[in-house]
């Protein structure tokens, strides 16, 4: 899918000639088009309420223009919205550098297993917490660390002293990581585990004839193979880094205050749907996506310097 | 579902379409905010007229509820003619219990749509996804018939002047009386219905039987050989919970801090107080301070459950009806709903504390909210005003009748079964009816539950005695703009705060500063328009 040939045939045919040949792909393209465009890019427009004083009763229409005022939180740092930006930044420093690693040592961790048997099981344990839904995960940890939940009802009847884990707000950032961690890292095995199997096994067998030991191989063999990989998917998380799980938090903000648990998304959930201050929602969510973007871009052309192919090429 | 920035959007758009395709309204001039208050002063609420066909066991009073021992042999059938116009007519609403079945399983559903001749389409939702549905259909510009629209709700008076009908020549003094039962809700309840000078809506009154105070689980007290406790003070008051506390084998007295009734021990108002035309909020009470040291006691105490910050309405209810808690703060309405969820056997049995001052002497307890909420009518219904009016008046038809009997407990025989003249509800009957009728429009609660005469005896009993000592909302019925638009964030973040207070993550010092800051960002505001409302409405 990216070993795409940097050096097509050129394109002698006509516009027409070139639709004409293409029809039964471009046929096929159609409806997956027309579900981006209408589902993606038609709401996009709605960003238009970013602009304005906008009442839901009256309407996009129907209600007034109000210039820049919606962005006067974030221009004049309104103290909620910097401090949802704020816990934003955290967990998105703590995703990177400890959610996205994860599965790349466990594919790796799992690529080592020499029963393939083994393997199979380990990976359908680890596949399924994926498949859970946020309030499923929250509630399981709810029922086994929460203050009434199995490990703190087995310190209680022993007389030990209870840990406050779910609804602590200094752990509250720490759990979060830890839950996706859990939940998702299994799942995101999968590529790299395809990127492994497509090094050439010869490389390693060159290798231990020179004497690399595990770890070289390691080192100069699997890590080169999987480098493209990696920059393509940290790009891509980079595009979302300031989406950090919106269910996941709504549904533990309450125990743990806003204070580290507000971030963008519940921000403009609280304020817009919640609160009535739709445009406001609006424009921090549009600043939001603008930020990604912008992140992707950078990124990308950062990969290209080096070298690397990225997530698309010019 | 997550609702992502996208999902948000998109619903605007959809605002948007309906925006062009429908008429576009004009946002309302800043001129007719400023006159709002006298506006409504100067509508003449419909006229109260008692329906007194049915006579109570426990007389009440203008506060204190009817009370009923038995339900009335030979409930009369007190309205004639159908409600509805043979057209199917919408509604959406939020459901305090299970989902109930859908119409095609449901024999009480499928019998209501005979009785009320219009089928009865009803798109609900559970009380805590409520108000993420009502925003989004409001965006959407998906509108039912008939509308649930919750008292926190922001905006409300741009809201049904832009989407409802105006019901003030249906319903303004005397012309309420061509709907009996509705004349029969006292005028107390209509005040909240006045928008924009005009009636936009019909009242799910609740007041006395919203008032919540310390509900307690009798039997797991008398388990304990604790019987009518009467704490005298709060230190009574927390020994009590400690003793039906005991964490080993995972029981904690409280289904969650006990802030309301501590403050209501402390004299602290409820939500505004209103003297000689100045108001002051709860928030800002000298004793605030106090209360919240109390309750970080009872925290660091280990009375509450632990869990208590985390969990949504539904554990709370859980734990209390599981024996887990003892105690917990809640309403009348709560009280009998405790009982329908019962899954404790014939020995569950509830009862109510009185609130004493937190030195001794007497509590303040709060009168409940006047209203459940507004019920208004889409203005592009296809229905006629009539119609629709015609079938609130019929789910307002009171304690007594053949029509609340039915209403209430469904199809004899399937959904209750006759006890004497007490229809008990069988499991069947109580998912079926919960369905939402109640948010139509609903009589006054009666003091009633079918075959526990000593149910009603305790409620009436503990409402005699509270009755003359409740403390009212001054600000109800009176309009401000700030309050419409700034009221549900700015109490979220002073709750947030509490929780992390009385948690011990916060100190209680940090109450103070968070007060400036509710004033400075829409509490002075508030209280300005509350008094210019006031003012205005004086003498009217």
């Amino acid at each position: 899918m990216l070993q795409r040939s940097s050096k097509r045939p050129q394109q002698q045919l006509g516009l027409g000639r070139r639709l004409l040949r293409d029809r039964v792909l471009l046929l096929f393209a159609l409806p997956g088009t027309a579900l981006i465009i209408v589902f993606h890019y038609v709401p996009l427009l709605g960003n238009v309420i970013a602009f304005k004083d906008y009442q839901p009763f009256l309407g996009i229409a129907g209600s007034d223009w109000s210039g820049w005022e919606n962005f006067s939180v974030i221009f004049n740092g309104d103290p909620a919205f910097l401090r949802a930006l704020k816990n934003t930044l955290i967990l998105t420093s703590l995703q990177s550098v400890f959610v996205f690693p994860a599965p790349i040592l466990l594919a790796l961790l799992l690529n080592s297993l020499f029963s393939e048997r083994i393997k199979r099981i380990a990976q359908s344990i680890l596949y399924l917490p994926h498949f859970m839904s946020w309030v499923i995960v929250v509630a399981l940890f709810q029922q086994m660390l929460g203050g009434s939940g199995l490990l703190n009802n087995y310190l209680r009847s022993h007389d030990l002293s209870t840990i406050n884990i779910i609804g602590n707000s200094e752990l509250f950032q720490v759990l979060l990581t830890s839950q996706i961690i859990w939940k998702d890292t299994g799942w995101a095995t999968i590529l790299f585990l395809a990127a492994l199997s497509q090094i050439d096994s010869q490389l390693y067998e060159a290798a231990s004839v020179d004497g690399a030991t595990r770890m070289r191989q390691l080192w100069h063999v699997t890590l080169p193979g999987l480098r493209g990989i990696i920059i393509l998917l940290f790009i891509l998380r980079l595009g979302d880094s300031l989406t950090v799980g919106f269910e996941q938090i709504i549904l533990q903000q309450q125990a743990v205050g806003r204070d580290v648990s507000e971030v963008l998304d519940t921000y403009v959930y609280n304020n817009g749907v919640l609160g009535g201050a739709w445009g406001v929602a609006a424009a921090v969510g549009l600043v939001k996506g603008l930020v990604g973007v912008i992140l992707v871009l950078t990124a990308n052309k950062v990969a290209h310097i080096f070298g690397e192919q990225g997530v698309y090429q010019r | 579902m997550p609702v992502s920035r996208r999902t948000l959007l998109g619903g605007g758009l959809a605002a948007a379409a309906v925006a062009v395709t429908g008429t576009p309204l004009l946002a309302g001039c800043a001129s007719d905010k400023k006159n709002a208050a006298a506006a409504n002063a100067a509508v003449k609420l419909p006229t109260y007229v008692k329906y007194g066909a049915v006579k109570p066991d426990l007389p009440g009073t203008d506060v204190v509820l009817d009370g009923f021992l038995k339900y009335p042999a030979n409930p009369v059938k007190a309205i004639a003619e159908a409600p509805g116009d043979g057209k199917p007519i919408t509604f959406m609403t939020n459901i305090p219990g299970a989902i109930p079945p859908s119409v095609d399983k449901n024999q009480f559903w499928q019998q209501l749509n005979q009785r009320l001749g219009s089928e009865l389409q009803i798109s609900m939702a559970s009380n805590d996804e409520y108000k993420d549905k009502f925003a989004t259909r409001i965006a959407g510009g998906d509108l039912p018939d008939i509308l649930n629209i919750p008292p926190d709700t922001p905006q409300i008076p741009g809201l049904v002047k832009a989407k409802c009908m105006d019901l003030t020549e249906h319903l303004s003094g005397d012309a309420v009386n061509k709907y009996p039962f509705l004349a029969n809700l006292p005028t107390e309840y209509w005040k909240g219905c006045v928008f924009n000078g005009a009636i936009y809506g019909v009242p799910v009154p609740r007041g006395m039987s919203r008032t919540s105070l310390a509900l307690y689980r009798e039997d797991l007290l008398a388990a304990k050989g604790i019987k009518d406790p009467a704490p005298k003070n709060f230190q009574e008051f927390f020994d009590l919970a400690k003793e039906m506390t005991s964490a080993k084998q995972n029981k904690w007295a409280w289904t969650r801090v006990p802030m309301s009734v501590i403050r209501m021990m402390l004299g602290i108002p409820n939500v505004w107080k209103e003297e000689g035309g100045k108001f002051t909020s709860m928030y800002e009470h000298e004793a605030q301070q106090e209360a919240l040291e109390a309750g970080r006691k009872m925290v660091a105490a280990g009375v509450v459950n632990p869990d208590a910050f985390n969990d949504k309405a539904s554990a709370r209810k859980q734990w209390f009806n599981g024996g887990i808690a003892a105690f917990d703060y809640d309403s009348f309405v709560a009280w009998n709903q405790y009982y329908s969820d019962n899954t404790a056997g014939p020995a569950f049995s509830v009862n109510m504390l009185d609130v004493p001052g937190f030195d001794g002497g007497e509590g303040k307890p709060w009168m409940g909210s006047a209203l459940n909420n507004v019920t208004a009518f889409n203005k592009d219904s296809k229905h006629s005003v009539e119609t629709l009016l015609k079938l609130a008046n019929w789910m307002a038809a009171p304690f007594g009748t053949e029509e609340y009997l039915f209403r209430k407990y469904g199809v004899a025989g399937r959904d209750y079964a006759l006890q004497g003249t007490d229809p008990v509800p069988t499991k069947a009957g109580v998912v079926e009816t919960g369905i939402g009728l109640q948010y139509i429009c609903d009589a006054q609660l009666s003091l009633y539950w079918a075959g526990k005469p000593d149910v009603p005896q305790k409620q009436h009993a503990i409402q005699e005695k509270i009755a003359k000592r409740l403390v009212y909302d001054a600000s109800y019925g009176l309009y401000s703009d700030t309050l419409s638009k700034k009221q549900t964030q700015l109490k979220k973040t002073m709750d947030d705060l509490e929780n992390q207070i009385v948690q011990g993550k916060k100190p209680v010092s940090d109450w103070a500063a968070a007060v400036q800051t509710w004033k400075s960002s829409g509490g002075d505001k508030m209280r300005a328009e509350l008094e210019q409302a006031l003012a205005d409405t004086a003498g009217k």
